[in-house]
């Protein structure tokens, strides 16, 4: 069932919430065994919340945008009463205090927080194996990743047990586990969701995201969840857009880019033939396809592992076991503490300008260049990752590890926004379509992938 | 992974990310991408949240008796 009939069932009476919640537990306690998308639930909390919308409907009284949806929330965006571990030993007794503007936004609008997605250790990772409560399954493609560092929020979407999920996205973190796993995600432009309430993996590129089975419900999610903070020195003030009542618009005339480097450096060929095939599909349905060069992209991933090194390691100042969790270098996984070492290194004063600022001007080309490439096209569009998920046992090197993000890291550095369409499967894995937006322009971004979504829906 | 072995490996890792943008002739540099920063909030009223230290004092690693967070001294305290 799609999220906007579920949505229209239960404020119709046909479903209840609660009977939405209890079927979502009922999924949960029966699959999370195998996936381990969930770190914790909020059964009581969840009935609570349902028992409430459900009173509210019956009485005639008005109810939010969410109501009775079923929403999970990714372990490193605080709500209240709940365990914000970011997956790592650091936080496993941290019980939230407060919870995050877009969680405050989704209670407003009578989403139910089901429970803490799985993720990657403090969002630091591509494949969802690196949480200290064991990896995340991928539903769609079993014993392979499902990519991160938003691995159970994708994984609860994926497999049905949620009707949406919020993820964090500082180089792909959205993008890369939804298109593992076949679903939508979206990461906003930089500014336009609040970040009040998420622990930083890097404070200049992380942002919060929605994450939904379709096209609609991504929209609705985002619809609910940005807007102007004023805690917040890098919020925007700018008009939120009605998404979900302009996502069913035609895109015939909007203009494609494709670059060259997008194929040179795609991994798996087969991956980018189907990102052709889609296009061609797009092609069909009245848009233009026009040619875009991104000579620096290779550059944008060493750029993105520098700075995030040295924000990751200024970030984790605070975990020192003092007023509350435990030190993080003396319990954290290797990737965290190969971050905090690298980013301690680097931040001293005689590497800072060889490293560091050599990296934030790099990031000055990539934003120039991607912003130019949008004065001939209206998006960009290429595949999410470069090569297939490998299956769990596999050992990678750093380095190969990082190489899942090359797609998706230039979003990031930009600051612009880019969401993710499911466009078939190659040997049963999921592959997700990339489509980066101007700033603030997430609405084209919507309108291709309900086009793209609906022609698929009606040839199938 | 010992902690030696991945500061030797990281700093390969450092060097071969410093080589693929060492020609790179940008002087400007990006620390945010959004230019406007809202750095001064409007002054109003401090808010106090009732139940707020009672839930920071939970997850604190020890309190004493008068309500205030024990912490070990840190070991670069000499």
């Amino acid at each position: 069932m799609s999220v906007k009939d579920k949505l229209e069932q239960i404020k119709s009476r046909k479903l209840t919430a609660i009977e939405n919640t209890e079927a979502a537990l009922a999924r949960i306690k029966n699959l999370n065994p195998k996936i381990n998308a969930f770190i914790e639930l909020n059964e009581k909390g969840a009935l609570d919340t349902a028992k409430w919308i459900d009173e509210k409907i019956k009485q005639g009284k008005k109810v939010g945008k969410l109501a009775g949806l079923i929403v999970a929330v990714k372990s490193n965006i605080n709500v209240t009463g709940l365990h914000i571990t970011c997956a790592s030993k650091t936080l496993e007794d941290y019980v939230g205090t407060f919870d995050a503007a877009v969680v405050q936004r989704i209670k407003s609008e009578d989403g139910i927080i089901i429970g803490m997605t799985n993720m990657d250790e403090f969002a630091a990772g591509s494949s969802g194996e690196t949480s200290a409560w064991g990896p995340t399954d991928n539903p769609s493609a079993l014993g392979h990743i499902p990519g991160g560092s938003s691995s159970g929020s994708a994984a609860a979407v994926a497999v049905g047990i949620c009707d949406l999920a919020i993820g964090s996205d500082t180089g792909g973190s959205i993008r890369n586990p939804a298109s593992h796993c076949g679903i939508v995600g979206l990461k906003p432009t930089y500014g336009l969701v609040p970040r009040h309430g998420l622990i930083d993996l890097a404070m200049s590129l992380d942002q919060i995201g929605p994450m939904a089975r379709d096209v609609y419900g991504c929209a609705l999610l985002l619809e609910v969840i940005a807007g102007y903070n004023p805690r917040e020195c890098t919020t925007l003030k700018v008009d939120l857009k009605d998404f979900t009542k302009k996502v069913g618009a035609d895109i015939k005339g909007l203009k494609i880019g494709i670059a060259p480097q997008y194929e040179e450096v795609t991994v798996d060929k087969k991956i980018y033939q189907k990102i052709e095939r889609a296009i061609e599909i797009l092609k069909d349905l009245g848009a233009r396809v026009v040619q875009v060069n991104l000579p620096n992209l290779k550059r944008a991933l060493p750029a993105y592992y520098l700075i995030n090194y040295v924000e990751f390691f200024s970030a984790t100042r605070r975990f020192d076991g003092r007023r509350y969790g435990k030190r993080i270098e003396d319990v954290c996984g290797e990737e965290v503490l190969r971050r905090i070492l690298l980013g301690s290194y680097i931040s001293q004063k005689e590497y800072r300008g060889k490293y560091y600022h050599k990296a934030i001007k790099t990031r000055s080309v990539i934003k120039h260049e991607t912003l130019e490439a949008f004065k001939q096209a209206d998006v960009l569009i290429s595949p999410t990752v470069p090569k297939l998920p490998h299956k769990f046992g596999a050992k990678l090197t750093p380095f190969e590890m990082y190489g899942y993000d090359l797609f998706t890291v230039p979003t990031n550095l930009s600051g612009i926004c880019a969401g993710v369409v499911p466009v078939g499967k190659i040997d049963g894995i999921p592959i997700g379509l990339q489509i980066q937006g101007k700033p603030l322009d997430e609405l084209t971004i919507f309108k291709i992938m309900e086009a793209y979504e609906k022609s698929t829906r009606e040839l199938s | 992974m010992k902690r030696e072995e991945i500061e030797k490996r990281g700093e390969e890792l450092i060097k071969e990310f410093s080589e693929a943008i060492a020609d790179v002739k940008e002087e400007v540099e990006t620390y945010y991408v959004s230019e406007l920063v809202n750095v001064v909030r409007i002054d109003s009223e401090p808010v106090q949240k009732k139940d707020f230290k009672d839930k920071m004092l939970k997850i604190a690693p020890s309190v004493d008796e008068e309500g205030n967070i024990r912490v070990e001294i840190g070991k670069w305290v000499g």
